[in-house]
């Protein structure tokens, strides 16, 4: 299950924010881990 | 035919494994990386040092596809400006885990098993964050294999595309 998106935040607390802030993962991003994970469950481990 | 997710089964490399027969060589014959020789005569005793643990993908009972994975880290000048965390500023590379190896049986290409591994390591690396520092799947690419990664959503630092391999990456958080 992925994370929710961070909200928006603005004035103060964005500054705040920002200065330990990376660059958030596109939705297109997101979208590619899930189907990732998705796969990966389809996947079977042989022990 | 495309191979689904769920035609794929796998387990680490085993001694009594012989992937020799298996073809990793490019459309031309070449093995500008090393694959053929890699599994034919150093895989096992790279696991067995822990320099990279090899996992074995198979369509059926049949090996059609590896990849070799270890812990690393990417200088964070070879990634793009948008990359960098401000709170860590000055840590100069990011953690990772690096695709050593990713060879595909020749037959079994272009029907999605790379991709399919590309899934793998990307989710395997996101379950390993939760334990240890990970933030990035890696891969030293050759030049023949950037489009392929690009597919599968790894970027690179444009300024790093002319050289002979290319250092990209895919965030996993």
């Amino acid at each position: 299950m992925l994370p929710e998106p961070i909200p928006v935040l603005k004035g103060k607390d964005a500054q705040e924010f920002l200065k330990y802030d990376s660059r958030p993962l596109s939705r297109k991003e997101l979208k590619a881990l899930e189907k990732a994970e998705e796969n990966y469950r389809q996947m079977k481990q042989i022990d | 035919m495309t191979i689904r997710p769920s035609d794929l089964s796998y387990r680490k490399l085993r001694a009594e494994d012989d992937l020799s027969t298996l073809d990793f060589t490019q459309k031309n014959g070449t093995d500008p990386a090393g694959l053929q020789e890699f599994i034919s005569k150093e895989a096992l005793e790279y696991q067995q040092e822990r320099l990279g643990i090899t996992h074995v993908f198979f369509y059926g009972s049949g090996p059609v596809a590896f990849a070799t994975v270890s812990m690393g880290d990417i200088p964070v000048d070879r990634m793009q400006a948008s990359e960098k965390v401000a709170l860590a500023e000055d840590i100069t590379s990011y953690p990772c885990l690096l695709i050593g190896r990713l060879g595909v049986h020749k037959p079994f290409r272009d029907r999605n098993v790379g991709r399919r591994i590309c899934d793998w390591t990307v989710t395997t690396a996101r379950r390993y964050s939760l334990e240890i520092g990970c933030r990035y799947v890696m891969v030293r690419a050759v030049k023949d294999s950037v489009g392929f990664y690009q597919k599968c959503h790894f970027e690179c630092n444009p300024a790093n595309l002319s050289k002979d391999k290319v250092w990209m990456y895919r965030r996993v958080i």
